[in-house]
């Protein structure tokens, strides 16, 4: 029973983990883009550009 | 001949004109050449005053600039005070749902030039199928510079400053009098009452006029219908320089630095098969090319390239030879006759007692669709001629509303028609139901087109001139 109980809260701890580490990149992620406005002004983040196929 | 109010009463006019804008003065310049007596009436000094100004106080509400007195002049010479000078004809498919064909105003196009000192030249060149450029021409005539004199030694045109009209008295279908405060109050007769007092005005005044007169009818739509031309930035891009010049080079006189406004403009128009098949407003798309040190250019190629890395070979050979430039896209341009967007009378009044005007103003889905197609095309142009490319502004893309950067060109309110339950003037600017009451200027117009109202304005001034000459002769 104890040893059970343990595993479970094993998985959940390492779910957790992997929970944490996804979002710590996500938010770096994020994080980092919001960096990105600093070096573009927020206008030019509002642009929508008419691109061809071979633009992109 | 100027006169002062009390010259005025020993008088008989067979013509009062209230205004002395470009449309008034046109009328009455028109008027004179066949000898035909008139009195213009102007609430304005010769030069600007506080006093006449404080008039043209109104409320806004919606997409609109907030401050109306600032959008027009009242004093001799009208608007023209301080315009812009920009003029281009109406195109023909500008007319589809007035009562009239623009071949209707074409002759009066050669004198109205003149008027305006300016060459009839407004030509045009499809550039696809979709899009054209088009040609503008700038006058520099101010009305009061041109006239004021003329009109002082003219036996035919009288003149009567700081002077307003503030009621009328109808009979039946019939003005029979005259109301006008000067340095008292005073009231005149005449054959014809011409209501050229400018866009807002003349909506205010006839508001105004029906409260006082049962006889005007109650159905009329006054004030309704209420258009302007939004002038905005819509888009942006970067180019080639010298292919874009190259591409939009041509021998219209006043189509290179159009106002100076870059090194290079060049103003684009929907084709009326764009119009048709999409479905949008007519509009005046004014591209600029800037210099590669304009701020933007450096962030809108860093923009560019992060959606599209394919373009950074061709962006940098063009930086290299200095040839990248950046692209502003601004446009002026139709909006669609809504009745709900109108000149109703505000619950102040101004030092005559006339209501101030109230403004309500929403700017129509249709309009920011019609830019939006405007920059999608120019875009696809780019892309197939290889000269740069387009980017939206987000405001264009996600339809945002926005109040106009200019708010200059008053339009509707008192728009022309045979249907009286959705017009108020008849295709001769007769009131309807009313036997001599006029109404003169860009307020009769039932569309505004994208073109720049005043030299339209006038054509129609020296239209109306022709009728009222004949009604005249027929009496
Ligand atoms: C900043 C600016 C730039 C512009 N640029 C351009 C341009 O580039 N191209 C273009 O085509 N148009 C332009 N316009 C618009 C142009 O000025 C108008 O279309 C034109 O002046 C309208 O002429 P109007 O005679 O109908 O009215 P107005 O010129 O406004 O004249 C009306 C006259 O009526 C008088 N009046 C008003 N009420 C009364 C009353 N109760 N009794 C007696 N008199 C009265 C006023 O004092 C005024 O003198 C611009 C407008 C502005 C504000």
């Amino acid at each position: 029973m104890h040893n059970q109980l343990l595993n479970s809260t094993r998985r959940k701890f390492n779910k957790f983990l992997i929970l944490n580490l996804t979002s710590l990149f996500t938010l770096n992620f994020f994080l980092l883009r919001k960096d990105f406005p600093n070096s573009y002004p927020n206008k030019n983040q509002k642009l929508k550009w008419i691109l061809s196929k071979n633009d992109l | 001949m100027i006169l002062k109010d009390n010259e005025i009463l020993k008088k008989n006019f067979q013509i009062v004109i209230c205004g002395s804008g470009p449309a008034g003065i046109s009328l009455a310049l028109e008027l004179e050449k066949k000898k035909i007596e008139c009195l213009i009436v102007e609430a304005g000094d010769e030069f600007y005053s506080e006093k006449a100004q404080s008039r043209y106080v109104g409320e806004v509400s919606g997409n609109f600039p907030e401050d109306l007195s600032v959008l027009r002049l009242s004093q001799f010479g009208g608007t023209t005070g301080h315009w812009g000078g920009t003029c281009r004809t109406l195109d023909n498919y500008d007319f589809q749902n007035w009562p009239i064909k623009k071949t209707e105003i074409d002759p009066f196009l050669d004198q109205s030039c003149k008027i305006l000192n300016i060459t009839k030249s407004f030509r045009e060149k499809n550039i696809n199928k979709n899009l054209k450029i088009i040609e503008f021409q700038e006058s520099e005539v101010r009305f009061y510079e041109k006239y004021f004199e003329h009109i002082k030694r003219s036996k035919f045109i009288n003149l009567c400053l700081n002077c307003i009209i503030f009621n009328i008295k109808m009979s039946g279908d019939t003005v029979t009098e005259i109301f006008l405060k000067s340095t008292k109050d005073i009231s005149i007769k005449a054959k014809f009452l011409v209501l050229a007092c400018g866009g807002i005005e003349n909506s205010r005044l006839l508001l105004w006029f029906r409260e006082n007169n049962k006889e005007i009818s109650k159905n009329l739509p006054i004030g309704n219908y209420w258009m302007e031309h939004p002038f905005k930035k819509i888009g942006t891009g970067v180019g080639n320089f010298n292919l874009i010049r190259k591409n939009f080079k041509n021998n219209f006189e006043k189509f290179e630095n159009f106002r100076n406004w870059g090194n290079f403009t060049v103003s684009i128009s929907p084709t009326k098969k764009l119009i048709d098949e999409k479905n949008i407003l007519n509009s005046g798309v004014f591209l600029t090319l800037h210099d590669r040190d304009n701020d933007n250019l450096k962030n809108n190629i860093k923009d560019l390239l992060c959606f599209a890395p394919n373009l950074s070979n061709k962006i940098i050979k063009l930086f290299n030879k200095n040839l990248l430039c950046g692209i502003t896209i601004s446009s002026s341009w139709e909006q669609d006759a809504i009745f709900s967007n109108k000149i109703s009378l505000s619950s102040s009044k101004d030092f005559v007692g006339i209501p101030h005007s109230k403004l309500k103003y929403e700017i129509s889905k249709n309009t920011l669709r019609s830019a939006e197609e405007m920059v999608n095309q120019i875009g696809i142009y780019f892309i197939n001629n290889d000269l740069g490319r387009i980017a939206k502004d987000q405001l264009i893309y996600n339809k945002e509303s926005f109040v106009s950067e200019a708010g200059y060109h008053h339009i509707g309110g008192t728009r022309m028609g045979d249907n009286k339950n959705i017009s108020v003037v008849d295709k001769n600017l007769k009131v309807h139901e009313t036997n001599n009451l006029y109404v003169c200027g860009s307020s009769t117009f039932v569309s505004g087109g994208h073109a720049n109202p005043t030299l339209s304005i006038i054509q129609f001034s020296l239209r109306l001139a022709k009728h009222l000459i004949e009604r005249i002769n027929y009496l």
